[in-house]
This record gives structure tokens, C-alpha cells and sequence, in this order.
């Protein structure tokens, strides 16, 4: 009897706890593995095509689209309220303004240029999604050469998330705000199978920004996902040669199971799971989100790992549940020193392609010089987003 | 132990959960809803209603989807997990829906 207690409760666990039906989560309930049926990046994330933009607005009534089809926008604006909120930063503020002008170049529509930049807010990188794109088939047409890409993108690197302060992604240097330039060859051969590859050969211009541990001489990115059924499972790869570090290389090994898939009415859920190694990134745990910047130029080098767990489940068709766990170790040598954040929250979808996100995070930091909780990665937080993407 | 085992087994591995598909919402459970709406209205003009459609015409499109015969970057992935059986009960199960 106790055991069907224990296993009904680790069932519970994971039925009960979610938050937002990210990208990802289509891709896998709805079986499409290409995220250019939604996006113009191959890797997803970035300005939504004309079947983005109605899938995501699909519950409301969607203004034309007309204008959209060649200009999107992305606007976050952030109430952010930290444990310690009268000695670190906390507060309300943009967190991004960005408009993207994306045009087919030729009548067969095969070429499109892509622009995206930021105007306002936190982010580091004002230019972002920034390429040129050739399609070698039409949009759902399965084949070992998809596209090509040339220009400024995000990194095909472990599950796309527009989450900044997802541990796996700045552990590898991947948040939503960074950026590679280089050229992505992307396949789709079929409806299980997708891989994406990139050569990359960054420069810190300005305008132009690398955040450490980013490729400033020749780097790669190998990025595969298999979905057999209602779960994905995926691979990537990167290794970057940097003069800001030793070089640096990262791994990641990432599932997703969607439950809604399997039976949409009595699980209406999707599950996450990440697991990452990296070195050469770490000096990124200095932007804000370590409180000892000495403790970070300690690691900057060491190896580090992390996990990511999510679940997400759908309320209502406008309202998802969230939990998310966080965990990081700076340095595998020192297992000790851990990193966790426990999140609970709340998706709402407003109207067309408006959400309004609320969330608070317990977090839990084992370095000692953490006990003055300045950084975000030891602090308890709660945070609200409205976001307005078309 | 044994039983969280099993359960966890069971959870992962591809195993058909089609026996649990309730006829009564079916528009749901295979997701149709998601662009076809809850009762079969399309929110859209660019997207098909469902509700009333002629089940034929709705078996062979499924079909033409699944073969490749008809592309759509949306569509042909989501036809493509669908048996002939489960497109004969989706059609009939649309077919019957009060037309708008």
C-alpha cells in the first residue's frame, strides 16, 4: 500500500506542478518537428511566420495580418521583486522592445532577409534575429537540406526557451538574448528526425555584442533531435574558440514528453527535462547573477553541469500552470557548491499574442560567500511579465 | 518500489493510450481544436470549419495530408499520426456537428 502511495504521489508530483505552453511543447504535442512551420529561424524562437503569428493569437480574434507579415514586434515589460529588494535590483522596466522587418526576396519566395533589433530594455544584445535565409523546399516538405543561414542567430542549442534565467541555458552560454553569427545548414528528413549545424565566427563589434565564453574564432554547433512519438529527445553540441577563455565547449542532453499528446483531456501536460555540462562560460555568472564576484573568477574555467525540469500544464486553453527547478554546480570539482530554484506560476493568455506571466521562485545557494544574497542565483523572487509578441 | 517502477515504465515508453480516446471529445483529445476551434469554428478566415464538413471530403483531405499528396507545414505532421480508423471517426464526429 505504500509503495502505490509513493508511486501515485511521484505522479501527482509531476501531474500537478506547470507554467506556459512554450515552443517546444507545439512541437512535440503537434507533432511537427520543423519549427519553420511557426518561425523563420530553423532553430525556432525569433519572428513568427504568417502561421506562427494565428496559431499563437489562435484563441482571440487576430488583427490582419497583412502589415505582420513583413514586421513583427516583441515587448516585455518586467516587475521584479527579489528577496532583497532594498539592497539589490528589483523594480519594474522593459525588459525588451524589438521590431523585426522580414521579406521574401524573390517571387518564389525562397530567400527572405530577416532583421531584428532591440530598442529597449535589459537585454545586452540590441541586434538579434539577423540573416539571410534560403529555404531549399516549401514548408512541410521533409529533406536532408532544408535551409541555409547566413548572418546573426541563436544558437541551435538544447530547448529553445525565452526564459533569461533558465540555469542550462546561461550555464552554456545559449540565454535568449545570445547571439552567434555565422551560417546554420538545418534538416528535417522526416517527421521524427531534425538537425541543425553551424559554423560560427563571431566578433565583439559594437552593435555587435559576445558575451563570454561566445565563439570569436571558428566554433561549431551540432544540434539533433529524434521525436518518435509523443516525446522528442535531443542532442547538441558546441565547441567555441574564444581569446576570452580557454575554449570553451558545452553539452547538452534534453528530453521532452508531451502527455497532452498521449491523452489531451486527463493530461493536458508537458514535461521537460535538460541535462547540461560546460566549460568557459561561467564568467557569465558575474552579470548579476552570482553575489561574489571573486567566488566566479574562481570558476570561470571549471567545468560546470546543470539540469533543467519543467511541467507545464494546461488549465484552461488560456491559462497554464508552471512549476520549474533550476540546478546548477559552477564547478563539478566541488559538488558542493549548488545552485537550486524551485518556481511555481501562472500563464495567462490576455488577447492575441498578449501574456501576462506571474511567478515566485524559492532559491537555495550552498557557496558560503552566497549568504549575503546579492546575486538573483540566491535569492527568493517574485516576478510579473506582460508580454506582446506578433 | 516495484509499482513506481511500473508506472514510470509505463509512462515513458510508447505505449498506444488509444483505448483511453473518449469518443465524446474527440475534437479535443487529437488536439483539432487548437486550430479548428472548440466547436469546430475555425478563429480565422485562413483555417477551414470543421463542424459540418462532409465526411468524405474531410477522410480524403486527412489522407492527402498523410500521403503528401496535399502540403501543409501544419497539417501533414499532425495527419501523419492519424490511422485510416481514427480519420473515419474524426470525420464522422465533425460531420455531425451543427454546421454554422
Amino acid at each position: 500500500m505504500k509503495r502505490i502511495i509513493l508511486g501515485s504521489l511521484f505522479f501527482a508530483s509531476i501531474a500537478v506542478v506547470s507554467v506556459s505552453e512554450a515552443t517546444p511543447d507545439y512541437a512535440v504535442r503537434f507533432n511537427n518537428i520543423s519549427c519553420t512551420s511557426c518561425h523563420y529561424n530553423p532553430t525556432g524562437g525569433g519572428p513568427l511566420k504568417h502561421n506562427g503569428k494565428l496559431f499563437q493569437g489562435r484563441w482571440f480574434e487576430t488583427a490582419p495580418l497583412e502589415i505582420q507579415n513583413y514586421l513583427s514586434a516583441n515587448f516585455r515589460a518586467l516587475a521584479y521583486f527579489p528577496e532583497k529588494a532594498k539592497t539589490t535590483k528589483g523594480g519594474m522596466g522593459v525588459m525588451s522592445g524589438s521590431v523585426a522587418l522580414h521579406a521574401p526576396l524573390s517571387e518564389k519566395k525562397d530567400t527572405f532577409l530577416v532583421i531584428e533589433n532591440n530598442f529597449a530594455g535589459f537585454s545586452a544584445a540590441p541586434l538579434r534575429d539577423t540573416y539571410l535565409l534560403y529555404n531549399f523546399n516549401k514548408d512541410g516538405v521533409y529533406s536532408w537540406y532544408e535551409s541555409l543561414l547566413v548572418g546573426r542567430f541563436r544558437a541551435p542549442f538544447g530547448i529553445v526557451t525565452d526564459e533569461h534565467r533558465t540555469y542550462t541555458r546561461f550555464q552554456t552560454g545559449t540565454r535568449w538574448y545570445d547571439f552567434e553569427t555565422g551560417m546554420m545548414f538545418s534538416g528535417t528528413p522526416s517527421s521524427k528526425l531534425h538537425y541543425d549545424i553551424a559554423l560560427v565566427n563571431g566578433k565583439n563589434f559594437s552593435g555587435q555584442t559576445l558575451n563570454p565564453g561566445q565563439s570569436e574564432q571558428w566554433g561549431q554547433i551540432v544540434n539533433l533531435r529524434y521525436m518518435p512519438s509523443f516525446y522528442l529527445f535531443g542532442v547538441s553540441a558546441s565547441n567555441y574558440k574564444t581569446t576570452q577563455a580557454p575554449d570553451s565547449r558545452a553539452l547538452s542532453l534534453y528530453s521532452i514528453v508531451s502527455l497532452a499528446r498521449v491523452n489531451n483531456l486527463i493530461m493536458p501536460a508537458t514535461v521537460k527535462l535538460e541535462y547540461s555540462q560546460a566549460q568557459g562560460f561561467n564568467s557569465i555568472l558575474n552579470q548579476g547573477f552570482a553575489s561574489d564576484p571573486n567566488y566566479v573568477t574562481a570558476v570561470q574555467n571549471s567545468k560546470s553541469q546543470a539540469i533543467l525540469a519543467r511541467i507545464d500544464w494546461l488549465l484552461t486553453n488560456k491559462i497554464t500552470l508552471t512549476y520549474k527547478f533550476d540546478w546548477l554546480t559552477p564547478d563539478m570539482d566541488f559538488p558542493a557548491d549548488v545552485y537550486d530554484r524551485h518556481g511555481v506560476g501562472v500563464r495567462w493568455a490576455i488577447s492575441a499574442n498578449t501574456n501576462l506571466l506571474a511567478r515566485t521562485e524559492l532559491a537555495r545557494a550552498t557557496q558560503p560567500s552566497e549568504s549575503v544574497k546579492t546575486g538573483q542565483l540566491a535569492q527568493n523572487a517574485t516576478f510579473f511579465i506582460l508580454e506582446a509578441i506578433f | 518500489m516495484k509499482t513506481s517502477i511500473l508506472l514510470t515504465l509505463i509512462s515513458i515508453t510508447n505505449v498506444s493510450f488509444a483505448q483511453f480516446k473518449l469518443d465524446s471529445d474527440l475534437n479535443k483529445t487529437y488536439s483539432c481544436n487548437a486550430c479548428h476551434g472548440d466547436k469546430g469554428i475555425s478563429p480565422n478566415d485562413e483555417w477551414p470549419n470543421l463542424a459540418g464538413q462532409k465526411k468524405t471530403y474531410l477522410v480524403e483531405q486527412l489522407k492527402k495530408f498523410k500521403s503528401g499528396e496535399r502540403i501543409n507545414p501544419l497539417m501533414t505532421p499532425m495527419a501523419l499520426t492519424l490511422s485510416d480508423s481514427e480519420m473515419e471517426r474524426l470525420a464522422e464526429y465533425f460531420s455531425k456537428m451543427g454546421a454554422p
